[in-house]
């Protein structure tokens, strides 16, 4: 429902500092100055009726004419509707709260479960400092009709406050805040005898990771009974609030050891979440790497789950960039970065491109071992490689299918991370290598080193015949990609036999069975004895009778 | 107390050089009886104007100012009248005034009234049933 918009009559400034739905029209204001000003008690009633209103300018207006009325009946009547009241009101009646003390006072202590309920409400919703203990005692007594509700405004109450404080405006809620923790805390060191959980969570949801009181539970972990509850909570709670303050430890200023190792210890993703949550709003900041440094593991990030679909790409961006500044294996890395690459999302491009980047440290040999079929040697005894290993494995051949259907980017730093698979070393290590290393590393070069067939077209065309030979060879494990088919089919005509012959097994090796065939044929009415019995090999394991 | 005034009155007569004075004595006497009088008055006045305004719950009343307000004539007033009957429970009819969403359409059994509804809606909020302003 919209209202015309008639403005300046007479209310509160604070009516159009607020954000309303509706705005007054002459009669609606005619209505509301009279239901203002008339004796009548019956005014009241109206307006607090008014109050229910699903027109929020309507409410506003009555709320601010009971305000002006100013009278004891009218401020019960606010009172009694304050769950009623929405955000955008909240403000109008903050600042007003010395007019609702006697009424909320009144409440607490009537009879009627209704008014003291209303009186709680209105406690955690003005944030009255001063009452709060009010709040407190309710929610850890567990024989109050209003035990309940009191938690459950509590545990609201904090929220706001804690969240507030973590990344908002901290000083507007320190006074609150502070008297509110400290009530908790209170209450906290009577745990044993209430045994209210709740009162626990309150507490860790209005607490800032940089509360002395907070660093403070950690300091005492094997000594005062009060903060193992507390502890408790952090170390098992996946709770959204308390995984917040706990992720925060790490970027806090000066934590204790202990709070680091408890969160360390900490497996789950909700954590791992809320660590993302908070890197991409504080990102790495000194105190940060400070903290990282003195426990390099993080259970949570390194057994993140990467295809939960449940997380938005922005924190498995994150994630990814966490597992960087972790000392995590290649393997959780590479498997995290295929998780995303995956996807397919232009948005993880970047955050994989500097991941795969930080990946340097992934050595040659180290791939070549993982990639190449060394477990599977019939010679070799049956042998369960690692985890670590095959997982990497997978991994890696897993990055070699995406590779082509990678952005630019992507692709770069792929290209950049295996850069030490050169074509050169390949040929070097031709005679010394097991056949599975060789095609393990010649998979690598192909994605590594753009110019390699260039590499292999100069040395097969060299005047050496030890080189095009090599050449020849390498192709072998090259595949014959990009013109080297051509290459290799030219070597057949070469005037060395030892070219000659390589190139045979080269043709023989490739793919394409009966275009090998077709080459190889002419070959087996050979001059030269050499290349005829290889030919004549050559086909045979192919397969011609 | 008339004697006592008298016995006071003619006291102060005897006293030596009394008649000789400008300045009676007595008239102290008729200016304090005159405040009194005048304080009676005062309090007589403004316990009947405290009873008038005397904050009364008195709904029918509001709601007859509020008709009075908006310059209903006799055939609205009898339509949003019975236009309360429709109101939900607990709700004073008053609010008719206050709260356009608490008209409720729906509860209408005689289709006939609703475009002279409509119309005192007009009236009485300053926009239409639909909220669309012309």
């Amino acid at each position: 429902m919209t209202f015309r918009c008639t403005p300046h009559f007479g209310f509160s400034p604070l009516i159009s500092s607020l954000q309303m739905h509706a705005t007054l029209t002459p009669q609606v204001h005619k209505t509301f100055r009279l239901l203002g000003s008339h004796l009548n008690l019956a005014c009241t009633t109206v307006l607090a009726r008014a109050l229910e209103s699903e027109c929020g300018g309507i409410r506003l207006v009555a709320l601010q004419t009971l305000l002006n009325r100013g009278k004891p009946e009218d401020m019960a009547a606010i009172v009694e509707r304050i769950d009623k009241c929405t955000e955008a009101e909240l403000p109008l009646l903050a600042s007003h709260v010395p007019l609702l003390l006697t009424p909320i006072e009144a409440g607490l202590a009537d009879r009627d479960p209704e008014k003291c309920q209303s009186s709680l409400v209105a406690i955690a919703k003005l944030q009255i400092a001063e009452m709060f203990h009010h709040l407190v005692r309710s929610a850890q007594s567990p024989g109050d009709a209003q035990q309940m509700v009191s938690a459950e405004l509590l545990l609201a109450l904090a929220n706001k406050l804690g969240a507030e404080s973590r990344f908002g405006n901290a000083k507007a809620v320190r006074e609150p805040r502070e008297q509110l923790l400290s009530d908790l805390w209170q209450s906290m060191l009577e745990f044993d005898d209430h045994k209210i959980i709740q009162i626990a969570d309150a507490w860790l949801y209005a607490s800032h990771w940089e509360d002395q009181a907070f660093r403070q539970i950690f300091r005492t972990l094997s000594g005062n009974t009060t903060p193992k509850i507390a502890i408790r909570q952090l170390s098992s709670s996946q709770n959204i609030q308390i995984s917040e303050l706990f992720a925060g430890v790490l970027w806090s200023n000066g934590p204790f050891p202990e709070a680091i190792q408890m969160l360390s210890e900490r497996s789950d993703s909700a954590i791992a979440v809320r660590i993302a949550e908070h890197f991409i709003r504080f990102g790495t900041t000194p105190q940060f790497s400070k903290n990282l440094a003195t426990k390099t593991r993080m259970k949570s990030l390194e057994r993140f789950d990467f295809s939960d679909g449940t997380v938005s790409t922005g924190h498995l961006c994150a994630l990814i960039q966490l597992l960087g500044c972790v000392d995590v294996t290649p393997d959780i890395m590479l498997n995290g970065i295929i998780e995303l690459l995956e996807h397919q999302d232009s948005e993880v491009a970047v955050a994989c491109a500097i991941a795969i980047r930080s990946l340097k440290s992934l050595k040659p040999e180290i791939v070549v071992m993982v990639l190449s079929d060394c477990f599977k040697v019939p010679e070799m005894d049956a042998y369960d490689p690692p985890p670590w290993k095959t997982s990497l494995r997978t991994a890696l051949e897993r990055l070699i299918e995406l590779y082509p259907l990678q952005p630019q980017v992507v692709r770069s730093s792929i290209e950049h991370v295996f850069s030490d698979f050169r074509c050169e070393e390949l040929l070097k290590h031709l005679d010394d290598w097991p056949e599975s290393y060789l095609n393990a590393y010649a998979k690598m070069v192909r994605i590594a080193e753009l110019g390699y067939v260039a590499f292999i077209e100069r040395e097969a065309t060299c005047q050496s015949q030890v080189k095009r030979s090599r050449a020849i060879h390498a192709v072998r494990y090259l595949g014959m990609a990009g013109g080297l088919d051509d290459l290799v089919a030219e070597a057949l005509h070469d005037n060395s036999e030892k070219v000659r012959i390589e190139a045979i097994h080269s043709i023989a090796s490739g793919r394409n069975r009966k275009e090998a065939i077709k080459m190889l044929l002419p070959l087996v009415q050979d001059e030269d004895q050499g290349v005829k019995t290889a030919a004549n090999f050559a086909i045979s394991q192919l397969g011609v009778e | 107390m008339t004697n006592a005034v008298t016995i006071c009155l003619l006291a102060i007569q005897r006293i030596e050089g009394y008649d000789r004075l400008i300045f009676k004595w007595w008239w102290l006497g008729l200016a304090v009886v005159a405040l009194m009088i005048l304080l009676a008055c005062w309090q007589a006045i403004l316990q009947v104007v405290l009873w008038w305004q005397k904050p009364t719950f008195n709904p029918e009343r509001l709601f007859s100012r509020l008709a009075s307000l908006h310059q209903l004539s006799r055939q609205e007033r009898v339509l949003i009248a019975g236009f309360t009957t429709n109101l939900k429970r607990g709700l004073p009819p008053a609010i008719l005034f206050a709260d356009p969403s608490s008209w409720e359409w729906s509860r209408i059994e005689d289709p006939n009234v609703i475009p002279l509804l409509e119309k005192l809606h007009l009236k009485i909020f300053g926009f239409p049933r639909d909220g669309k302003a012309d």
